[in-house]
C-alpha cells in the first residue's frame, strides 16, 4: 500500500480528494473549507492545541477493483460543529437522543470516501465498510502522524479548525 | 401547504433506513423543516430493522441508505419490491455511492429517485415536494 501522494501518477486523484472534502464540508455542514499549507495547518493546529480537546480519528476501508483505506482526523469542537451542524443545536423536538459525535465523524469519512470514489471510479463498484471512530489524546497526535503532518496527507481547514486527511491505496 | 384547489395534501408517513444516527436526524431534520406535511418519521438501523417496522407500519415514503450491516439498502428494496402490499412505497435512495455501478444496480428497484451525498437540503425539498405532489 501506498499513501495517495506518494506516487506522482495519482495528483489528479489528490486534487479530487481535496475537491471532494470541499463538497461534502460545504454542500452537507455548512463549512468554510482551505486546502492548507503546511505552515498554516501548523497555525490553526497549535491554536487548537491551546484547548487541550481531544481528537477524533475515523478510519474507514473501501474495497472494489482495489481496496484502501481513508482516515479523516479532526479536533472534537469540530466534531460538535459537525454534528450541530447536520442535526441542529437543539435537542430533537420530540426529546430523543441526539447521535453521538463519533456519528459525525464517521459520516463525513463516508460521504468524502464515497465522493472521492465516485469521481474517480465513477463506473466502478466499491463497497465501503462502516467507518470506526477512535478519541485520541491530542499529546499522541506527533506520535501517530510522524515527524511531518503532511508526510501523505491532505491538510485542510474546516472553519478555521485543523483536519488531517490520508487516503491509502 | 394547500394545493392550488385550497386542498391540504395527505400527511406522509416516512421511514429512514440509514446506518448512521446522524444521517437519520439530519435527513428527519430536512424533513420537518420542508412544508411537507408529515404524519410520522420512523427510523431504522438497517435493512432488517426496516422490514420489521414496514410489518407494523403503514408505510407512505422509505429513504435508504445502500451500505448498511445485516441487511443492504439493495437487499431491502428488492424485499419491498417482492411484496405486493408495499408497491405503493415510495422508494429513495440516499447514499455516497453516486456510481453508474450502483446506479445500474438499482435501476430495476423502482426507486423514485437517488439521491447522491452530499446534497443540498433543498434537493431533499425537492423530492418530498415531488412525493407530496404525486401521492395527492
Amino acid at each position: 500500500m501506498s499513501s495517495l501522494r506518494s506516487s506522482p501518477a495519482t495528483s489528479d486523484a489528490a486534487k479530487a480528494l481535496e475537491a471532494a472534502v470541499v463538497d461534502v464540508a460545504e454542500q452537507s455542514f455548512a463549512l468554510f473549507t482551505e486546502v492548507c499549507t503546511p505552515p498554516r495547518f501548523d497555525d490553526l493546529l497549535a491554536r487548537s492545541a491551546g484547548s487541550g480537546a481531544d481528537w477524533m480519528r475515523a478510519t474507514l476501508a473501501f474495497a472494489g477493483p482495489f481496496a484502501g483505506e481513508l482516515t479523516v482526523d479532526v479536533p472534537e469542537p469540530l466534531a460538535l460543529e459537525l454534528l450541530a451542524s447536520c442535526v441542529g443545536i437543539d435537542a430533537e423536538p420530540d426529546g430523543e437522543a441526539l447521535p453521538a459525535v463519533e456519528d459525525a465523524v464517521g459520516e463525513l469519512a463516508n460521504m468524502v470516501c464515497g465522493a472521492w470514489l465516485t469521481r474517480n471510479y465513477g463506473t466502478k463498484r466499491f463497497d465501503l465498510r462502516p467507518p470506526r471512530v477512535d478519541r485520541i489524546d491530542v499529546k499522541n497526535l506527533g506520535r501517530l502522524w510522524g515527524s511531518r503532518a503532511d508526510g501523505g496527507a491532505l491538510l485542510m481547514g474546516l472553519n478555521d479548525q485543523p483536519v488531517r486527511i490520508r487516503l491509502v491505496i | 401547504m394547500p394545493d392550488g384547489n385550497g386542498r391540504r395534501p395527505t400527511a406522509l408517513t416516512v421511514l429512514i433506513v440509514d446506518d448512521s444516527a446522524m444521517m437519520r436526524a439530519m435527513i428527519k431534520r430536512i424533513a420537518h423543516l420542508t412544508d411537507v406535511p408529515l404524519a410520522r418519521v420512523l427510523e431504522a438501523a438497517n435493512g432488517v430493522e426496516a422490514l420489521q417496522l414496514l410489518e407494523q407500519h403503514p408505510v407512505d415514503v422509505l429513504f435508504t441508505d445502500i451500505n448498511m450491516p445485516l441487511m443492504t439498502g439493495t437487499e431491502l428494496l428488492r424485499e419491498v419490491d417482492r411484496r405486493q402490499e408495499w408497491q405503493h412505497i415510495v422508494r429513495v435512495i440516499v447514499s455516497t455511492d453516486g456510481s453508474q455501478a450502483r446506479r445500474d444496480e438499482t435501476a430495476s428497484l423502482h426507486a423514485h429517485a437517488y439521491l447522491e451525498k452530499p446534497f443540498r437540503p433543498e434537493v431533499m425539498r425537492d423530492v418530498l415536494a415531488q412525493i407530496v405532489t404525486s401521492h395527492q
